[in-house]
């Protein structure tokens, strides 16, 4: 849990490199001097206790907000996300927390928003074949892609979702918390996804607070910590060592009360940490 | 047909097609769910109690003057429907319409030739939609607020212009101006070939006819449409797929403002004359007319057909009120009592109209 170059077990080349990356909103840093770096083919957990700033980091990289200093490097050059479309372009996908879908909108609609086929002559057949098609990729059970999204459930919103984010062949994705709304069959509907993904020789950045996920799917796993970068771990690594380094065991008494914790959840069974 | 491909490419998935056919809105299904769909139905009820009631009513004469009445507000109701798709509102187009006829009627009055008067007219107009769209999409206030001020500018802007007096001293071009406002096809004979129980259509409803084509057309066909769409139902979102909101919804309020000054120049022809109050009140018809048509307040939802029909459904009653011989106070009563009635018809419960989850619970589904 050191430098994070070094730790990368990287099978391809370095597509998303960050050195110093820091963000405050007035008064509140919600990020301090990052550092991250994403392999293709890759897939890097973000975990961090709540508002240890990974939706601010995810967003910056969506091009929503702007860092206030450091770079961002993506496939070798150095990039300014300074709008949605930005990013897009260059091949970031994003999966927000929210998931931001029109609900008024039907699922071919939703998955093509803002990239129609032919914008001045709608091709929807064409649209909705490619629509069907990602779809099945990801083995989802979606009733009708005519559908409005306000007509599906949680799980099948989360599909929607990714599904728009594989559309335009992006080089990698972020995963903002994606399985946090879903039952266990559609949770590991959607790691399996993120492993097909993988194997497709994409980055892969998830935010998950579920460990058992995380390690699940994981090729590194990232922690941040009120901010800053607190440590990089192996898939392996125990329990114990990321729920420290989450909540923050710098000094022994809280190591202590770490330990405590979570040998009485492991006792009664709670996975999260 | 995409159903089949995937059936063909993916034996696993012919189940979930299965469950997919009996969720599958038919699209009867639709169309009874569909708001325009039932003021279309109240609206022929209505005509043919009148015409059966009322011998003055089912006259050609009539029908050509209804139909020429409610154009303009079915005009504007097209830019109003774009408007209050992507969740805003245009209160000014009544007096954008006033200052557009003043301009337009000043330029005449100057001796200038009518097609350069109609398009400072224009130009006044979008003048009027560029600042509204400018301070909604751009600097992020309020449509309400925005066009509410642009409401109060324009008329008294139009006021100022026109020195308080009617214009109507058009100059050498005042015969096209009025031929353009009162143009008819098809004309009957002796003038035309058209039998005699044709009504002689307005240019201000042919207008209207086109626009609603059009519209209608970019709402389904084009990716425009598509986004006004998504910015109603979710402008964040919107937002992060890259969709230029701004852009669109300042072209929104520049599209209001010139149906606005479309159907003032209509009727300035029509009238061969400015007055500065022209349009007084119109919004707040335009509006109803666009409600009653299906389209939805909160953004995200709305049709040109429904932009029409609900137009024409405000005109019909006002006029069938008028030749039943109802005390002209009462309209607008009633004209109220259609608007909350007409969106408790359209009102959707768990993704049905109240008037088709009515039906289903009176008849069987076999019947159906
Ligand atoms: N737009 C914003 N304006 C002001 N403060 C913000 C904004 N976005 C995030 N913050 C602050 O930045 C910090 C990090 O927030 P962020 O959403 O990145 O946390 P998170 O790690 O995603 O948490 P969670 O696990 O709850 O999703 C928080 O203190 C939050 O209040
Ligand atoms: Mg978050």
């Amino acid at each position: 849990m050191t430098d994070p170059v070094s730790q990368s077990n990287s099978r391809n080349g370095l597509v998303l490199s960050l050195r110093g990356i820091s963000k405050s909103f007035g008064a509140v840093s919600a990020l301090t001097k990052i550092d991250l770096d994403v392999h293709a083919g890759e897939v890097v957990a973000l975990v961090g206790d709540n508002g240890a700033g990974k939706s601010t980091l995810v967003k910056i990289l969506a091009g929503v907000h702007l860092p206030d200093s450091g770079t961002i490097t993506f496939c070798g050059e150095i990039v300014v996300l300074d709008d949605p479309a930005a990013s897009l372009r260059l091949g970031i996908a994003t999966v927000f927390q929210d998931l931001a879908l029109c609900e008024n909108l039907d699922v071919v609609a939703n998955i093509f928003l803002g990239r129609e086929l032919d914008p001045w002559r709608l091709d929807e057949v064409a649209m909705e074949i490619r629509a069907w098609t990602l779809l099945n990729e990801l083995s989802a059970r979606i009733p009708s892609v005519r559908e409005p999204v306000a007509s599906l459930s949680g799980g099948q919103r989360q599909t929607v979702a990714i599904a728009r984010s594989l559309l335009l062949e992006p080089k990698l994705i972020l995963l903002d918390e994606p399985t946090a709304a879903l039952g266990v069959a559609q949770t590991a509907e959607v790691l399996d996804l993120i492993e097909r993904v993988r194997d497709r020789g994409l980055a892969v950045v998830m935010i998950s607070h579920n460990m058992e996920d995380v390690r699940a799917v994981a090729d590194r796993i990232v922690v941040l910590r009120l901010g800053r970068n607190n440590g990089i771990f192996h898939p392996d690594a125990s329990n114990q060592e990321l729920v420290s380094a989450i909540t923050g065991a710098s000094n022994n008494a809280v190591s202590r009360r770490a330990e405590r914790r979570q040998g009485s959840r492991e006792h009664s069974g709670e996975p999260r940490p | 047909m995409q159903h089949d491909l995937v059936k063909a490419a993916d034996p696993g998935h012919a189940a979930i097609s299965d469950v997919a056919e009996n969720k599958e809105q038919t699209f009867a299904a639709r169309v009874f769910a569909s708001q325009p769909f039932w003021v279309t139905i109240a609206l022929i009820a209505l005509v043919v109690i009148m015409a059966i009631n009322e011998p003055s009513f089912g006259t050609v004469e009539n029908a050509a003057n209804v139909t020429r009445n409610f154009a303009p507000i079915g005009i504007m109701a097209m830019g109003m429907t774009v408007v209050i798709i992507t969740g805003g509102i245009d209160l000014s187009v009544g007096s954008v319409m006033g200052l557009v006829a003043i301009v337009a009627g000043l330029f005449l009055t100057w001796h200038y030739p009518w097609y350069l008067a109609f398009a400072m007219g224009m130009i006044a107009g979008i003048a009027c939609g560029a600042v509204n769209g400018f301070f909604v999409a751009y600097v992020g206030m309020p449509s309400f607020v925005v066009t509410l001020g642009m409401l109060s500018i324009a008329r008294s802007l139009a006021v100022v212009f026109s020195a308080n007096q009617m214009l109507y001293q058009f100059g050498p071009d005042a015969p096209i101006v009025r031929a353009i406002g009162q143009a008819k096809w098809p004309l009957r004979a002796p003038a035309g070939w058209a039998p005699q129980w044709m009504p002689e259509l307005s240019s201000h409803f042919w207008v209207m006819v086109g626009l609603a084509l059009i519209v209608g057309y970019v709402f389904n066909s084009k990716a425009w449409g598509r986004h006004l769409f998504a910015i109603g139902g979710n402008e964040q979102a919107a937002r992060l797929t890259g969709v230029p909101v701004d852009w669109i919804k300042f072209q929104a309020y520049v599209f209001s403002a010139f149906t606005a000054s479309l159907a003032s120049l209509l009727l300035l022809g029509y009238n061969g004359s400015a007055i500065n109050a022209m349009g007084q009140g119109y919004e707040l018809r335009v509006i109803a007319a666009t409600v009653i048509g299906g389209a939805n307040l909160m953004g995200g939802a709305g049709t040109a057909f429904g932009a029409f029909i609900g137009s024409a459904f405000l005109e019909v009653i006002r006029n069938a009120l008028l030749m039943a011989g109802i005390d002209s106070n009462w309209q607008g009563a009633f004209v109220g009592a259609f608007i909350i009635l007409a969106v408790l018809l359209g009102m959707q419960t768990g993704g049905k109209a109240i008037v088709a989850a009515i039906l289903e619970r009176l008849l069987p589904k076999k019947h159906r």
